[in-house]
């Protein structure tokens, strides 16, 4: 069926809308509409920021009742990640001089990645294969929102994981499960589902 | 062709508008009011378009820019099918909005490369913004604080967790009509709450 851009956008609409989950044809259609029709423009705009509002409010709670990265988390735990990068820096050191043989992957803390490549760019960010991750996004250039969805996709595409992450002073953290070895892409998306940005990392088997 | 005036969405506007070929005609033939009605009609929509994609930065620069192409575009007979101007125009704006990200992270790029430090455009909203937007997540807060454990989770399942209403339903054990009213409830209580928040701003003012 045709989709007629003249017809105004139903409240259910608007709000899979601001959230980007609509499809490319439905979003053709809205942004179609959107371009001559000040009264939806309105209503994207209050939805806009009724949904961001909420994203907020409902990443604060889930922050109370799981302990997963949050922005308010990140301060709060980094005694705890100076402590742990010491003690790993130590336990290196001990391994290096022949001490006794590192553990079995898979019980090791997150693996950092700094990543700061965007499309186009070799990749050059790399970690160990089947060891959980720590991606620390760089967004500066991005325009400026509570929170973004994240996803991350192999070489051919498939998704491997997807959420949304917070974001303060134009940087993010996502926790990643670990993976097996293949390059994978990361993509930073609006609300309104419009890519924003893709890194690459290498990881290694 | 303008409907901005017409909110009544049964009433909707033949989506093959005679107009458009009119209007592109006379663009094609440098008919001045040609330009200015399309300015008119497409230059607040591409305007919320870019800010939504890039944030409020220079946008009437870039309005302009966008603009300008597309009237150079039409009268160089790129567009072909003058009934389809407005998905034209969508797809102009679409492509500059990723020219302009492509730019913004090669320039990023080579600034890293020499050492400049780095030197980005402010995407973070004005004060004025950032108040609102900082009342509003407040308001979001008490509406989720004030609900039952299991309407809140229904709530945080679809605004952060992205799940759709037929996987929350099937996950919480909900029917649809339960889903839908958890969600307008909340939404008419946030509507709610901003008109007070704007009567009480409007009333201290005066």
């Amino acid at each position: 069926m045709a989709l007629n851009s003249n017809r105004h956008m139903e409240e259910d609409e608007i709000e899979s809308y601001s959230m980007g989950a609509v499809s490319e044809e439905e979003c053709a259609r809205f942004d179609e509409h959107l371009l001559v029709c000040e009264f939806c423009r309105n209503r994207v705009a209050k939805s806009d920021e009724r949904v961001t509002a909420m994203q907020g409010a409902a990443l604060r709670f889930r922050g109370r009742r799981a302990p997963v990265v949050t922005r308010r988390l990140i301060p709060r735990l980094i005694p705890f990640l100076s402590a742990a990068g010491l003690i790993a820096a130590g336990w290196v050191g001990f391994v290096a001089i022949g001490g006794v043989r590192p553990w079995v992957r898979g019980t090791a803390p997150a693996f950092a990645i700094h990543l700061e490549a965007t499309r186009g760019a070799g990749i050059e960010a790399r970690a160990p294969a089947g060891r959980a991750l720590l991606l620390n996004l760089d967004l500066a250039g991005l325009p400026a929102q509570l929170s973004y969805r994240v996803e991350t996709v192999d070489r051919v595409g498939k998704v491997v994981w997807q959420g949304s992450v917070p974001s303060q002073d134009a940087k993010a953290a996502a926790a990643l499960p670990g993976m097996p070895a293949g390059v994978y892409f990361v993509r930073v998306y609006a609300a309104s589902g419009e890519l924003l940005r893709e890194y690459g990392f290498d990881v290694q088997g | 062709m303008n409907f901005e005036t017409e909110p009544d969405v049964g009433n909707s506007t033949d989506p093959l508008d005679p107009t458009w070929p009119n209007l592109v005609e006379r663009i094609r033939s440098g008919d001045p009011s040609g330009m200015e009605e399309l300015y008119q009609v497409f230059s607040k929509g591409i305007r919320f378009y870019l800010c939504r994609q890039l944030g409020p930065q220079d946008l009437d620069d870039k309005v302009h820019d966008i603009f300008l192409i597309i009237t150079k575009s039409i009268q160089n007979g790129d567009l072909r099918e003058p009934e389809r101007l407005m998905g034209y125009v969508r797809t102009i704006v679409r492509r500059q909005v990723a020219a302009h990200i492509n730019s913004m992270v090669q320039a990023r790029r080579n600034q890293t490369d020499l050492d400049f430090g780095t030197a980005l455009t402010d995407y973070h909203p004005n004060p004025e913004r950032r108040i609102i937007e900082e009342q509003n997540l407040k308001l979001a807060m008490r509406i989720l604080s004030s609900l039952h454990k299991r309407e809140r989770e229904v709530l945080i399942r679809f605004y952060l967790q992205e799940q759709t209403p037929g996987e929350i339903c099937r996950d919480m054990d909900l029917t649809e009509t339960q889903f839908r009213l958890i969600k307008s409830r909340a939404k008419a209580r946030f509507g709610e709450l901003g008109r007070r928040r704007l009567a009480l701003r409007v009333g201290t003012r005066a």
